[in-house]
Protein backbone atom coordinates (compact mmCIF):
# COMPACT_ATOMS: atom_id res chain seq x y z
CA UNK A 1 0.00 0.00 0.00
CA UNK A 2 3.14 2.28 0.63
CA UNK A 3 3.48 2.20 -3.31
CA UNK A 4 0.65 4.38 -3.80
CA UNK A 5 2.09 7.08 -2.20
CA UNK A 6 3.45 9.56 -5.50
CA UNK A 7 1.82 7.32 -7.97
CA UNK A 8 -0.61 7.92 -10.54
CA UNK A 9 -3.79 6.34 -9.99
CA UNK A 10 -5.94 5.60 -13.08
CA UNK A 11 -9.74 4.81 -12.06
CA UNK A 12 -11.18 3.71 -15.11
CA UNK A 13 -15.37 2.42 -15.49
CA UNK A 14 -15.71 4.95 -12.46
CA UNK A 15 -19.18 5.06 -12.46
CA UNK A 16 -19.22 1.16 -11.22
CA UNK A 17 -17.38 1.95 -8.15
CA UNK A 18 -19.43 0.28 -5.38
CA UNK A 19 -22.61 3.27 -3.86
CA UNK A 20 -22.26 1.84 -0.99
CA UNK A 21 -18.77 2.42 -0.01
CA UNK A 22 -18.26 5.49 -1.80
CA UNK A 23 -18.14 7.71 0.67
CA UNK A 24 -14.87 6.20 3.06
CA UNK A 25 -13.06 5.41 -0.93
CA UNK A 26 -13.72 9.51 -2.59
CA UNK A 27 -12.43 10.41 1.11
CA UNK A 28 -9.38 7.81 0.84
CA UNK A 29 -8.90 9.32 -2.88
CA UNK A 30 -8.87 12.73 -1.56
CA UNK A 31 -6.45 12.30 1.21
CA UNK A 32 -4.23 10.86 -1.04
CA UNK A 33 -4.46 13.54 -3.52
CA UNK A 34 -3.82 16.36 -0.96
CA UNK A 35 -0.77 15.07 1.43
CA UNK A 36 0.64 11.93 -0.30
CA UNK A 37 1.41 13.15 -3.84
CA UNK A 38 -1.00 10.96 -5.43
CA UNK A 39 -2.74 11.93 -8.99
CA UNK A 40 -6.30 10.55 -9.70
CA UNK A 41 -7.13 9.89 -13.08
CA UNK A 42 -11.81 9.24 -13.26
CA UNK A 43 -12.18 7.31 -16.44
CA UNK A 44 -15.37 7.05 -17.40
CA UNK A 45 -17.89 7.40 -20.66
CA UNK A 46 -20.93 7.91 -17.93
CA UNK A 47 -19.05 10.17 -15.08
CA UNK A 48 -20.74 10.15 -11.63
CA UNK A 49 -21.22 13.35 -10.30
CA UNK A 50 -18.90 13.06 -7.46
CA UNK A 51 -18.59 16.83 -7.05
CA UNK A 52 -21.84 17.13 -5.27
CA UNK A 53 -20.97 14.54 -2.55
CA UNK A 54 -19.26 16.30 0.57
CA UNK A 55 -15.96 14.47 0.04
CA UNK A 56 -15.33 16.24 -2.94
CA UNK A 57 -16.47 19.23 -2.41
CA UNK A 58 -14.13 22.09 -3.23
CA UNK A 59 -11.93 19.67 -5.09
CA UNK A 60 -10.58 20.98 -8.04
CA UNK A 61 -10.67 18.93 -10.99
CA UNK A 62 -9.36 18.89 -14.50
CA UNK A 63 -11.18 17.84 -17.64
CA UNK A 64 -8.76 16.21 -20.20
CA UNK A 65 -10.72 16.39 -23.25
CA UNK A 66 -11.34 20.22 -24.24
CA UNK A 67 -14.75 20.11 -26.05
CA UNK A 68 -16.65 16.71 -24.71
CA UNK A 69 -20.12 17.43 -25.74
CA UNK A 70 -18.81 17.46 -29.71
CA UNK A 71 -16.51 14.80 -28.99
CA UNK A 72 -19.94 12.75 -27.99
CA UNK A 73 -21.70 14.34 -31.31
CA UNK A 74 -18.88 13.29 -33.45
CA UNK A 75 -18.20 9.58 -31.90
CA UNK A 76 -21.93 9.02 -32.31
CA UNK A 77 -22.97 5.37 -34.43
CA UNK A 78 -26.24 5.00 -33.48
CA UNK A 79 -29.47 6.89 -34.53
CA UNK A 80 -32.79 6.41 -33.76
CA UNK A 81 -36.03 6.92 -35.87
CA UNK A 82 -39.37 5.83 -35.55
CA UNK A 83 -40.99 3.84 -38.33
CA UNK A 84 -44.58 3.77 -37.03
CA UNK A 85 -47.36 5.86 -38.42
CA UNK A 86 -48.52 8.15 -36.87
CA UNK A 87 -45.61 8.64 -34.22
CA UNK A 88 -46.02 7.82 -31.37
CA UNK A 89 -45.68 10.15 -28.34
CA UNK A 90 -43.63 9.10 -25.77
CA UNK A 91 -45.99 10.57 -23.13
CA UNK A 92 -48.02 7.21 -24.25
CA UNK A 93 -45.30 4.92 -23.14
CA UNK A 94 -44.76 6.22 -19.63
CA UNK A 95 -44.98 4.05 -16.65
CA UNK A 96 -44.32 4.71 -13.33
CA UNK A 97 -40.40 4.10 -13.00
CA UNK A 98 -40.75 2.99 -9.42
CA UNK A 99 -43.35 1.99 -6.78
CA UNK B 1 5.61 13.88 12.33
CA UNK B 2 4.40 16.98 9.72
CA UNK B 3 1.84 18.77 11.09
CA UNK B 4 -0.96 18.04 8.55
CA UNK B 5 -0.52 14.56 9.81
CA UNK B 6 -1.88 15.70 13.34
CA UNK B 7 -5.32 15.65 11.77
CA UNK B 8 -6.66 12.30 12.67
CA UNK B 9 -7.75 11.36 8.99
CA UNK B 10 -4.66 12.66 7.36
CA UNK B 11 -2.74 10.86 10.53
CA UNK B 12 -4.78 7.37 10.29
CA UNK B 13 -3.61 7.36 6.17
CA UNK B 14 -0.36 8.13 7.10
CA UNK B 15 0.04 5.33 9.78
CA UNK B 16 -1.15 3.13 7.28
CA UNK B 17 1.04 3.96 4.89
CA UNK B 18 3.94 3.50 7.36
CA UNK B 19 2.75 0.79 8.70
CA UNK B 20 2.68 -1.10 4.90
CA UNK B 21 6.32 0.40 4.02
CA UNK B 22 7.35 -1.59 7.91
CA UNK B 23 5.59 -4.60 6.89
CA UNK B 24 7.28 -4.36 2.96
CA UNK B 25 10.71 -4.11 4.62
CA UNK B 26 10.22 -6.71 7.06
CA UNK B 27 9.53 -9.71 4.76
CA UNK B 28 11.91 -8.32 2.04
CA UNK B 29 14.58 -8.15 4.45
CA UNK B 30 13.76 -11.64 6.32
CA UNK B 31 13.49 -13.12 2.33
CA UNK B 32 16.94 -11.36 1.97
CA UNK B 33 18.21 -13.22 4.91
CA UNK B 34 17.38 -16.95 3.92
CA UNK B 35 18.43 -16.13 0.39
CA UNK B 36 22.08 -15.17 1.81
CA UNK B 37 21.86 -11.77 0.37
CA UNK B 38 23.42 -8.79 1.55
CA UNK B 39 20.30 -6.71 1.29
CA UNK B 40 16.63 -6.84 0.35
CA UNK B 41 16.26 -6.78 -3.04
CA UNK B 42 13.81 -3.59 -4.34
CA UNK B 43 13.65 -2.58 -7.83
CA UNK B 44 15.34 0.65 -8.86
CA UNK B 45 13.08 3.25 -9.86
CA UNK B 46 11.21 3.42 -13.22
CA UNK B 47 12.69 5.45 -15.63
CA UNK B 48 9.37 6.97 -17.47
CA UNK B 49 10.65 8.70 -20.29
CA UNK B 50 11.87 5.71 -20.98
CA UNK B 51 8.56 3.90 -21.02
CA UNK B 52 6.96 6.80 -22.28
CA UNK B 53 9.03 6.58 -25.77
CA UNK B 54 8.27 2.81 -25.66
CA UNK B 55 5.08 3.25 -25.67
CA UNK B 56 4.48 6.22 -28.02
CA UNK B 57 6.56 4.60 -30.28
CA UNK B 58 4.69 1.30 -30.66
CA UNK B 59 1.56 3.23 -30.13
CA UNK B 60 2.23 4.82 -33.78
CA UNK B 61 3.04 1.51 -35.29
CA UNK B 62 0.16 0.16 -34.36
CA UNK B 63 -1.93 2.69 -36.07
CA UNK B 64 -0.20 2.87 -38.97
CA UNK B 65 -1.04 -0.58 -39.60
CA UNK B 66 -4.63 0.44 -39.55
CA UNK B 67 -4.87 3.31 -42.10
CA UNK B 68 -6.71 6.33 -41.61
CA UNK B 69 -10.32 6.91 -40.86
CA UNK B 70 -12.23 9.06 -39.35
CA UNK B 71 -12.80 7.27 -36.00
CA UNK B 72 -8.82 7.13 -35.77
CA UNK B 73 -8.77 10.63 -36.39
CA UNK B 74 -10.89 11.39 -33.30
CA UNK B 75 -9.12 9.05 -31.09
CA UNK B 76 -5.80 11.40 -31.84
CA UNK B 77 -7.75 14.15 -31.10
CA UNK B 78 -8.24 13.06 -27.61
CA UNK B 79 -4.81 11.15 -27.34
CA UNK B 80 -3.20 14.75 -27.83
CA UNK B 81 -5.85 16.40 -25.28
CA UNK B 82 -4.90 13.79 -22.75
CA UNK B 83 -0.78 14.38 -23.34
CA UNK B 84 -1.58 18.01 -23.17
CA UNK B 85 -3.52 17.84 -19.68
CA UNK B 86 -0.54 15.60 -18.48
CA UNK B 87 1.85 18.38 -18.27
CA UNK B 88 -0.17 20.23 -15.56
CA UNK B 89 -0.02 19.69 -11.43
CA UNK B 90 -0.66 16.67 -10.03
CA UNK B 91 -4.40 16.16 -8.89
CA UNK B 92 -7.49 14.97 -9.64
CA UNK B 93 -8.35 14.31 -13.55
CA UNK B 94 -11.36 13.48 -15.50
CA UNK B 95 -11.74 11.30 -18.84
CA UNK B 96 -15.24 11.56 -20.40
CA UNK B 97 -14.63 10.68 -23.41
CA UNK B 98 -17.55 8.16 -24.95
CA UNK B 99 -17.10 4.06 -25.48
CA UNK B 100 -14.86 3.92 -28.57
CA UNK B 101 -12.54 7.16 -28.31
CA UNK B 102 -9.41 5.03 -27.28
CA UNK B 103 -9.83 5.53 -23.25
CA UNK B 104 -7.36 2.84 -22.66
CA UNK B 105 -4.50 3.84 -24.42
CA UNK B 106 -5.35 8.07 -23.92
CA UNK B 107 -5.06 7.23 -19.96
CA UNK B 108 -1.87 5.06 -20.73
CA UNK B 109 -0.38 7.86 -21.93
CA UNK B 110 -1.13 10.20 -19.82
CA UNK B 111 -0.16 8.32 -16.48
CA UNK B 112 3.22 7.40 -18.38
CA UNK B 113 3.65 11.23 -19.25
CA UNK B 114 2.07 12.80 -15.74
CA UNK B 115 4.78 10.32 -13.95
CA UNK B 116 7.83 11.33 -16.07
CA UNK B 117 7.33 15.49 -15.65
CA UNK B 118 6.56 14.97 -11.62
CA UNK B 119 8.82 12.14 -10.93
CA UNK B 120 6.08 9.97 -10.11
CA UNK B 121 7.34 6.53 -8.91
CA UNK B 122 4.82 4.17 -10.63
CA UNK B 123 1.34 3.80 -12.48
CA UNK B 124 -1.79 2.13 -10.75
CA UNK B 125 -4.61 1.35 -13.27
CA UNK B 126 -7.69 0.38 -11.48
CA UNK B 127 -11.06 -1.45 -13.15
CA UNK B 128 -14.02 -3.04 -11.61
CA UNK B 129 -13.83 -6.73 -12.96
CA UNK B 130 -11.05 -9.10 -13.76
CA UNK B 131 -12.26 -9.36 -17.20
CA UNK B 132 -11.43 -6.01 -18.24
CA UNK B 133 -7.87 -6.03 -16.05
CA UNK B 134 -7.17 -9.19 -18.70
CA UNK B 135 -8.38 -6.83 -21.49
CA UNK B 136 -6.10 -3.86 -20.10
CA UNK B 137 -2.98 -5.41 -19.09
CA UNK B 138 -2.54 -7.36 -22.61
CA UNK B 139 -2.67 -3.80 -24.26
CA UNK B 140 -0.67 -2.22 -21.83
CA UNK B 141 1.54 -5.34 -21.77
CA UNK B 142 1.87 -5.58 -25.98
CA UNK B 143 2.91 -1.02 -25.64
CA UNK B 144 5.61 -1.57 -22.78
CA UNK B 145 7.13 -4.84 -22.14
CA UNK B 146 10.10 -5.87 -23.99
CA UNK B 147 11.77 -9.10 -24.49
CA UNK B 148 14.81 -9.61 -22.51
CA UNK B 149 14.50 -6.49 -20.18
CA UNK B 150 12.29 -6.93 -16.63
CA UNK B 151 8.67 -6.56 -16.76
CA UNK B 152 6.88 -3.63 -16.63
CA UNK B 153 3.29 -4.29 -16.22
CA UNK B 154 2.27 -6.19 -13.36
CA UNK B 155 -1.62 -7.75 -13.03
CA UNK B 156 -2.73 -8.66 -9.85
CA UNK B 157 -6.41 -9.64 -9.28
CA UNK B 158 -8.28 -12.81 -8.06
CA UNK B 159 -8.41 -14.61 -11.72
CA UNK B 160 -4.33 -14.50 -12.24
CA UNK B 161 -3.04 -17.70 -10.74
CA UNK B 162 0.47 -17.11 -9.81
CA UNK B 163 1.56 -20.89 -9.06
CA UNK B 164 1.19 -21.33 -12.31
CA UNK B 165 4.88 -21.80 -13.71
CA UNK B 166 4.27 -19.73 -16.58
CA UNK B 167 3.20 -16.71 -14.50
CA UNK B 168 7.24 -16.32 -13.33
CA UNK B 169 8.10 -15.98 -10.41
CA UNK B 170 8.45 -12.31 -10.45
CA UNK B 171 5.21 -11.64 -10.83
CA UNK B 172 4.11 -13.35 -7.70
CA UNK B 173 6.74 -11.81 -5.55
CA UNK B 174 6.06 -8.58 -7.27
CA UNK B 175 1.99 -9.08 -6.94
CA UNK B 176 2.91 -9.28 -2.50
CA UNK B 177 3.77 -5.89 -3.00
CA UNK B 178 3.26 -3.79 -6.05
CA UNK B 179 6.83 -3.02 -6.76
CA UNK B 180 6.33 -3.05 -10.73
CA UNK B 181 6.04 0.59 -12.96
CA UNK B 182 2.78 -0.16 -14.16
CA UNK B 183 0.24 -2.22 -11.88
CA UNK B 184 -3.32 -3.21 -13.28
CA UNK B 185 -5.89 -4.20 -10.49
CA UNK B 186 -9.26 -4.33 -9.67
CA UNK B 187 -11.00 -1.88 -7.51
CA UNK B 188 -11.27 -4.87 -4.78
CA UNK B 189 -7.63 -5.01 -4.92
CA UNK B 190 -6.69 -1.38 -4.82
CA UNK B 191 -8.90 -0.21 -1.97
CA UNK B 192 -8.97 -3.54 0.15
CA UNK B 193 -5.25 -2.39 0.39
CA UNK B 194 -6.11 1.14 1.37
CA UNK B 195 -8.55 0.14 3.78
CA UNK B 196 -7.72 -3.62 5.49
CA UNK B 197 -6.34 -4.47 8.95
CA UNK B 198 -4.32 -7.26 7.92
CA UNK B 199 -0.41 -6.75 7.30
CA UNK B 200 -0.50 -9.01 3.78
CA UNK B 201 -3.60 -7.42 2.08
CA UNK B 202 -2.30 -3.93 3.27
CA UNK B 203 1.54 -4.47 2.16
Amino acid sequence: MHRLAHSVIVLDEVQALPHAMLAPILDGIRLLVFHFGVTVLLSSATQPSFWALNEFKDLPCTDLIHDTPKLVSDLRRVRYEWQLDPKPALGQYRRPGCV
Amino acid sequence: MPAQWRDLLVGEMALRLCYSALVDADSLDTSAHFQGLSGPRVRPGADFEHLYTVFEQRRRDELAGRGGTPVGSLRERVYADCLEAAERERGVFRLGAPTGAGKTLASGGFALRHAEKHGLRRVIVAVPFPTITEQNAAVYRRLLDQDGADQVVLEHHSQVDFDDPGAGRWARLAAENWDAPFVVTTFVRLFESLFARKPSAMR
